[in-house]
């Protein structure tokens, strides 16, 4: 989850704001990361995941100056997660894709865990866990992924996501929820259980 | 009625004090609920705890510019400048002095006239090297200019020449004719060909045009 010390010092905001390109350097590679593993686990593809991640920097970069928002870290998001999802749009176009993805308005049930399974908790590190989650993830209709993301990853606040995503709280709240419970069935669909047992 | 929609919201802190108070309140008389809020914030944990992914590049745009590039471009563009009003005037002196001195190609005078002389002039007389002159090969256009140049700085005067003339064997030629000029020390009375101006104006010409392209990328 995020911790304060990741959003931007203001000092260093307001010199790149002013035009400083070393500082503004500075606050992109301190997001340049968690921006990358968003960007990627939107589109599962490394490739693309860059090259949004490249774009959005520039693009925040060049946009700078007209920047007035409390959190830069917010701001980027939004920029990158908007192209990510763009980017997705413009693939989705492509014929050699498979099947769309559930929408966002398909509802999610409550999976019943099978019995003799290991307890959600034990699974952090868990490789096949691991694979998994985000398996469970990829299969999520986009804006649900995103918005779960920019929760449980980058630990961002409802409202927060609901201005990164444009979207409003009641429908961050709702995709938050029936994304987080998906990846759950996913999880009890393979024997694991959860914490009660 | 169970709150499993909020359940979510809840975990996060995200509900108004008066949608949270009564979720709690259902919490502590309803078992399922209470496994629902445990699980879902177990899936919270373990998606949080996925593994981060490091790019294969980085993805940093260098927009940072040295802070000497600008002083650097204004300075190249007025060198530019400058070196373009000297090509331009000694062009004129050039041309004066060859209409003066037409059989200067005979003597040692001839340099003078030679390095003055406009660099479009294919039938221009071959004048005399200068000591420790250099071409440096740099365009692949053989036309008669640039052997004049090159002529104009690597050969001894041996008379009257054409265009076409080769360099004279046992000079320390390092071009053919299609070499260019850059620099060339002041012949014996001190004058510069106009040409080494004018390259002189092109070269700072490109410094100052990079130094903008990088400092517009930026």
């Amino acid at each position: 989850m995020r911790r304060n010390s990741e959003e931007a010092s203001p000092d260093v905001l307001d010199r790149a704001r002013r035009g400083d390109g070393r500082a503004f350097e500075d606050l992109a590679r301190a997001v340049e990361r968690p921006l990358y593993r968003h960007a990627l686990r939107i589109l599962n593809n490394p490739s693309d995941a860059e090259d949004v991640v490249q774009d959005a920097l520039l693009s925040a970069w060049k946009s700078l100056s007209s920047f007035e928002g409390a959190s830069f870290r917010a701001w980027i998001f939004r920029i990158a997660t908007n192209r990510a999802l763009d980017r997705l749009r413009t693939r989705k176009r492509r014929p050699e894709l498979p099947l769309d993805p559930p929408t966002d308005d398909e509802d999610v049930g409550w999976a019943e865990p099978a019995a003799g399974g290991a307890e959600l908790s034990e699974l952090v590190g868990d490789r096949e866990a691991v694979g998994l989650i985000e398996q469970a993830l990829g299969l999520l209709p986009p804006e649900q992924r995103a918005a779960l993301l920019l929760r449980d990853v980058e630990g961002f606040a409802y409202e927060e996501i609901a201005s990164i995503t444009t979207s409003e709280i009641g429908t961050v709240k709702s995709r938050i929820h029936r994304g987080r419970l998906a990846v759950r069935n996913a999880l009890v669909a393979k024997g694991w259980k959860g914490p009660g047992g | 009625v169970h709150p499993f929609a909020e359940l979510s919201a809840y975990i996060d802190e995200a509900l108004d004090p008066q949608s949270r108070e009564r979720v709690e309140a259902h919490l502590a008389a309803c078992a399922i609920c209470r496994t629902r809020v445990a699980e879902l914030r177990s899936t919270a944990r373990l998606i949080a705890a996925l593994p981060t992914p490091v790019p294969a590049r980085s993805l940093v745009p260098r927009v940072s510019v040295p802070f000497w590039l600008a002083p650097l471009r204004l300075a190249s563009a007025v060198a530019s400048g400058l070196a373009l009003v000297v090509f331009v005037l000694s062009l004129g002196s050039g041309v004066a002095q060859r209409t003066g001195a037409p059989a200067a190609a005979q003597n040692d005078r001839s340099a003078t006239a030679a390095t003055g002389q406009p660099a479009l002039a294919p039938a221009a007389p071959a004048p005399q090297t200068s000591p420790g002159a250099f071409s440096v090969a740099g365009s692949t256009t053989p036309n008669p200019a640039e052997r004049t140049t090159v002529d104009t700085q690597t050969q001894k005067a041996v008379g009257p020449a054409g265009p076409t003339q080769t360099p004279a064997s046992g000079q320390q030629s390092t071009a053919g004719p299609q070499a260019v000029a850059l620099q060339a020390p002041a012949n014996p009375e001190g004058r510069q060909s106009p040409l080494f101006w004018l390259a002189l104006a092109i070269a700072f010409a490109v410094v100052a045009i990079l130094a903008t392209w990088r400092l517009r990328a930026a």
